[in-house]
């Protein structure tokens, strides 16, 4: 499954009552046809025209491959959720489009058949667990898409299993008796269940402990190693390199910066500019590089440092043998 | 600003006892104001009462075990001193007693067995709560649970005001506090249109208009993004050379870099307790207690790997330097 944005850009307009009267249907036509005016008399630069537009996503082209492990990468207000909530037609675009498989999602009900397969976890989606048992829970949207009986039943079972959490142990428990790292399990499986072809994430692993979240994020690659597209948004600058094909970059709502990790992250004095870091291995290289030592790479991770700074300072690439790690004088 | 005391009558009258866990975690408030009506008149600790002469210790918690369900000791058997004016991290695991302990501190919990006291008054008698609770604040995770009042200011003076602290003092308290936390000028702007950073921050001003003496942070930057996140520790460490001990509970290996001292618990247990460098510079015993490796400590670690000597510790400036040194000397 592709989806590809098209010149996006949303605006939370402020709510004008002769509208919000006329229902949905209207506000769209009117949206579209102020799209189509401002376009024609202010251009595309004028984001400010009208006070009452306030513009979350800017003029945003992109696209996720299938099988592709996207990244988005912004500080906060930046338009990472509004731009998530695009991606199963949860919002509509003010101007431009987003497509997927080709197919606009403006069209209802292409949406509709698409709701299933872009699944989106929202942060801390453990607050929105709400069923008495964890079973019922995870049915739930499933359920929804018309399924039941041994049918249902199986996909339930799949869904936990697919967050290494067992049907017979946990499924006639109430969610709320989990642990947290377990609870934002569930709520990942209830997405599952859906059976997605893209897997759509807002911040997944945040105020998770370390060992909780390592054990989410290889849950995270391993759904990718088996053919899911993924998109992540996350303030994890070290996971986003770890993880990601390419990482896509937002600042004040457009896009800053689209490209590999290393495409992205050699470019430190940018992205600090708009209050983002790179991973401490890559601000350590840059810093060391600035003191004249010889890092050619353009994306550095510890080991990676290590090995190219140690013959510099006497020692050798490669780590002797036989020494157990952290056990010196 | 009356009615916001009034607004939370079971809040405030809540003994300092039990049953106080979920009523915290569900409503996590400014606990320091909770209590306060309810034991302001109670014989004996009179609100405002000087404290009591101490040896310099903040909180002492001696040998306290601690259980919810009568079964499983969360806390059991902690031993651990903390001087006035120290910047503490206590680190640990989910499920490691970290949020317990720090509830013990304002006697929002009571300890099974042993004792906890807070700059000399012991938490177990209730006619110390009020004083303890108006002296040592608490800030938690959640930015949008922890805010009463739907403008700035009345947040910032619902704990002084329910310490009886008058108007004219109070409007004082409210603008200083606003300032030492770098909102000027926001004391009329509404809650809810703020940031998750600067909501924190107006959590910590409504605990600093109280003026305590102790701050205590429970996961309280785990909900902000990098930037709120190094605002809020700037902002502690400040308040730290100003003088209030401060008591961090975290995640963030970053941030426990910065402390004078690190305490690790694991299931109830202090299992580590040093200066960071001693505590979070062995890669192998920090991953034994799930906890995070600092990246300047596995960089030192792999640079020994290969031959070099380096010092394993846990400030990148100085790992900087040792670098460069270790350069030029060849």
């Amino acid at each position: 499954m592709r989806v590809a944005f098209e010149q996006v850009s949303y605006s939370y307009r402020k709510a004008d009552p002769a509208e919000a009267k006329g229902g949905r249907g209207l506000r769209r036509g009117k949206a579209k046809e102020r799209a189509t005016a401002s376009e024609q008399a202010l251009g595309r630069a004028e984001w400010g025209a009208d006070p009452n537009e306030r513009w979350a996503l800017r003029d945003v082209s992109f696209v996720v491959e299938p099988g592709e492990f996207l990244g988005l990468a912004g500080h906060t207000g930046s338009g990472k959720s509004t731009l998530i909530q695009h991606m199963n037609g949860l919002l509509h675009p003010t101007q431009g489009r987003v497509l997927v498989d080709g197919r606009d999602l403006a069209d209802k009900s292409w949406a509709q058949q698409c709701r299933g397969s872009v699944g989106l976890v929202f942060q801390y989606p453990e607050h929105q667990l709400f069923a008495p048992t964890v079973a019922q829970d995870v049915a739930f949207g499933p359920r929804n898409l018309g399924l039941s009986g041994d049918e249902l039943d199986a996909r339930v079972r799949q869904a936990l299993e697919r967050v290494h959490l067992d049907v017979g142990e946990v499924g006639g428990r109430s969610p709320f008796e989990l642990s947290g790292g377990q609870q934002r399990r569930v709520a990942f499986a209830g997405v599952l269940a859906m059976d997605p072809q893209v897997l759509v994430l807002d911040e997944p692993v945040a105020g998770l402990d370390p060992v909780a979240r390592e054990d989410f994020l290889a849950l995270i690659a391993e759904l990718h190693a088996g053919g899911m597209s993924v998109v992540m948004a996350s303030h994890n600058m070290d996971d986003l390199a770890r993880l990601c094909d390419r990482i896509l970059v937002l600042n004040g709502g457009s896009a800053f910066a689209l490209g590999s990790p290393e495409d992205v992250f050699s470019q430190g004095e940018a992205l600090r500019s708009i209050g983002l870091d790179v991973p401490p291995a890559q601000r350590m290289a840059e810093q060391l590089r600035a003191e004249g030592f010889a890092l050619p790479r353009a994306l550095y991770d510890t080991e990676s440092l290590a090995e190219d700074l140690a013959p510099q300072l006497g020692g050798s690439a490669a780590p002797a043998f036989g020494r157990k790690e952290g056990a010196c004088a | 600003m009356d009615d916001k005391a009034v607004a939370h009558p079971g809040l405030a009258g809540v003994p300092a006892s039990a049953g106080a866990p979920g009523l915290a975690g569900a409503s996590g408030e400014l606990v320091g104001a909770f209590g306060s009506v309810g034991t302001s008149g109670d014989a004996g600790c009179a609100p405002g009462e000087m404290p009591r002469a101490t040896d310099g210790t903040a909180v002492d918690f001696d040998g306290i075990r601690f259980t919810y369900d009568g079964e499983a000791f969360v806390l059991d058997g902690i031993d651990l001193s903390v001087p006035e004016g120290q910047f503490l991290c206590i680190l640990g695991g989910n499920g490691s007693g970290k949020s317990t302990l720090a509830r013990h501190i304002n006697a929002l919990l009571l300890p099974d067995e042993g004792q906890v006291t807070v700059l000399g008054w012991s938490t177990d008698d209730p006619r110390c709560t009020f004083d303890i609770r108006s002296h040592a604040g608490m800030v938690f995770q959640n930015p949008d649970d922890q805010l009463v009042a739907s403008v700035v200011e009345n947040d910032v003076a619902f704990g002084p005001e329910n310490l009886g602290v008058a108007p004219d003092e109070l409007q004082r308290r409210v603008i200083e506090a606003l300032g030492n936390v770098g909102l000027q000028g926001f004391d009329l702007r509404e809650t809810t249109a703020l940031s998750g950073g600067q909501k924190q921050r107006v959590a910590i001003a409504g605990v600093l208009a109280m003026r305590p003496r102790i701050l205590v942070l429970d996961e309280a930057t785990a909900m902000l993004d990098p930037r709120g996140r190094k605002g809020l520790m700037r902002l502690a460490r400040e308040l730290n050379e100003q003088g209030l001990t401060v008591v961090m509970i975290t995640h963030f290996m970053d941030e426990a870099a910065q402390a004078d001292r690190v305490v690790v618990l694991e299931v109830g247990r202090v299992v580590a307790d040093g200066d960071p460098d001693a505590v979070l510079s062995d890669p192998a015993r920090l991953e034994s207690m799930s906890l995070d490796v600092p990246f300047v400590a596995s960089l030192a670690v792999a640079l020994r790997k290969r031959g070099v000597d380096v010092a394993v510790h846990v400030q990148p400036d100085l790992l900087k330097e040792e670098l460069c040194a270790l350069r030029s000397s060849r």
